[in-house]
């Protein structure tokens, strides 16, 4: 490879500090966007943390005012892996729900009662994950957040449906864990699951 | 301007003295793929229920919050299916396939730029298209596919290095990138829990091991522990928020890599996250488990005519 002479600002650069140059900066931009995306994600977590409310903070507010640099930004954050904030479980652990699905034949006779089942422990850990956006039916009061949730619903009762042989009606309660402080569990209160809310669809 | 000078000397010597040789970044491209390998053998019964047209969460569905600027499977699924009229199930094995054959192809070192590339895109679009059913794992392996696409991992103990008989390189700089990428992701992690009073008091820790989907164990039993969660959890934010700084001294960097690994073989374990734990250790043993070169020296490029660098410094 032939090194090609460049001059910026009156100094003799090549080929070879060019791309060091280009490295260096490509550097400080990439791990300035991962720290700035991070900002935006921790921010939106403690206001939801100390207010209980799930809403943009300033850091994305300000992102959004520029043209395009949104967009960018967001385009470049998915591409490499980038956009998750990395407070994984912090500040603390969420309650899991879960969603019970009763799947029951034409004369109403119960078939069985389950979360839907998989194949392997990672298949199920990532049943649980689309589980955590039912969290969001507790803090979101928004109207198309409601439907975007209720769709999801009718979509996994849908699923139960078609995989037992002979359902025709599917209830769905979603529950939430109610898990007692290690004081509590020594005072005999037992970890329950709370219902908040019951679906029923039929074939 | 002295100042600025002896910046740009230790950056130039940070990211550009030959410290590293090219194992770490070889360890990345091989653990790397065949942690995706074995994380496709594990959900394979299960993909279409995650990106079938009609999964447990239908495909229509889940592209509302798909960002346009990113194909999911579903478009090259639409795409396969609309020019070579095969079914659904036909070219979503089409792309498994193709995933598989780009991993297989980048763990031995074949045409690696541009395997590593087609398997990043794919994931990508698995990814996306079963984005409902993600967590942490998938950025991370997301990540490492992006840094597989840029990095010059290919360049040695491959079998591209074989026929294309590469000059050596200087793996340095990329490994300085994993370093710094490592040491943001345990500080904003470990500040993130410290904010609270859950990490501190033990609270997080138990609600970790006592969710719904590993509550196998007798609860009551586990409650005589409350101290050991403390600890656990005063632990956790201390490997964390100190991880960039004894990371990076030469006395404490194996006490802190083995502290580090033996909290996410916890998490393997306690938490039943073994991928998560896997990726995390594999990212942690390719940025800092080699030992660097302590009297590596400034070297420039062996094709650089060294004094037009020398030029620059004397300006």
């Amino acid at each position: 490879m032939v090194a090609r002479d460049y001059y910026i600002l009156g100094n003799h650069i090549n080929t070879f500090l060019m791309k060091k140059i280009l490295f260096v900066v490509f550097v400080f931009l990439h791990f300035a966007i991962i720290i700035y995306n991070n900002v935006i994600v921790e921010e939106q977590t403690l206001i939801s943390y100390f207010s209980g409310e799930k809403k943009a903070g300033s850091a994305y507010k300000f992102l959004n005012k520029i043209p395009f640099l949104g967009n960018s930004f967001s385009a470049y954050t998915a591409y490499t892996g980038t956009e998750t904030g990395y407070g994984f479980y912090a500040p603390n652990v969420s309650s899991q729900t879960i969603l019970l699905f009763t799947s029951k034949d034409s004369v109403g006779n119960i078939i069985s009662v389950q979360t839907p089942k998989f194949h392997s422990a990672e298949a199920l850990q990532r049943c649980f994950s689309a589980f955590d956006v039912f969290l969001d039916k507790l803090e979101i009061k928004n109207k198309n957040s409601e439907r975007l949730l209720n769709a999801i619903l009718k979509s996994m009762a849908l699923w139960v449906l078609e995989t037992n042989k002979g359902c025709r009606k599917v209830d769905a309660d979603l529950l939430i864990y109610n898990l007692p402080k290690t004081s509590e569990i020594q005072n005999n209160k037992p970890a329950n699951y709370i219902k908040l809310s019951h679906y029923e669809y039929t074939l | 301007m002295n100042i600025l000078y002896k910046v740009r000397d230790r950056i130039k010597s940070y990211f550009f003295s030959e410290t590293y040789n090219m194992f770490p970044l070889v360890m990345l491209r091989v653990g790397l793929s065949l942690l995706l390998l074995v994380q496709l053998i594990q959900i394979k019964s299960d993909i279409f229920s995650f990106i079938g047209k009609y999964g447990l969460i239908r495909q229509d569905i889940v592209s509302i919050r798909v960002s346009h600027f990113i194909l999911s499977s579903t478009d090259f699924v639409n795409y396969i299916c609309a020019h070579i009229h095969w079914t659904e199930m036909q070219a979503l094995n089409f792309l498994g396939a193709v995933y598989i054959c780009s991993l297989i192809a980048l763990s031995i070192g074949l045409f690696t730029r541009l395997s590593a590339f087609v398997a990043w895109i794919l994931h990508l679009a698995f990814v996306s298209s079963a984005h409902f059913f993600t967590y942490g794992v998938d950025y991370f392996l997301t990540m490492l596919l992006f840094y597989t696409v840029i990095f010059p991992v290919g360049k040695a103990y491959s079998i591209d290095n074989l026929i294309f008989k590469y000059a050596s390189t200087n793996a340095t700089p990329y490994i300085r990138v994993l370093q710094i990428h490592m040491c943001i992701v345990y500080f904003i992690s470990g500040m993130a829990k410290a904010i609270g009073p859950n990490w501190w008091n033990g609270m997080s820790i138990w609600k970790a091991i006592n969710r719904p989907i590993i509550t196998s164990f007798n609860i009551h039993y586990l409650a005589n522990f409350g101290w050991l969660y403390t600890l656990a959890g005063i632990f956790t934010i201390i490997v964390e928020v100190l991880y960039c700084v004894f990371m990076n001294l030469d006395k404490t960097r194996k006490l802190w890599l083995l502290l580090t690994c033996a909290l996410h073989l916890s998490i393997a374990f306690v938490l039943v996250l073994p991928e998560f734990a896997a990726v995390m250790i594999l990212f942690n043993i390719a940025a800092y488990y080699y030992p660097a070169n302590k009297n590596a020296q400034l070297k420039f490029d062996a094709q650089a005519p060294s004094i037009q660098d020398r030029v620059v410094i004397e300006v």
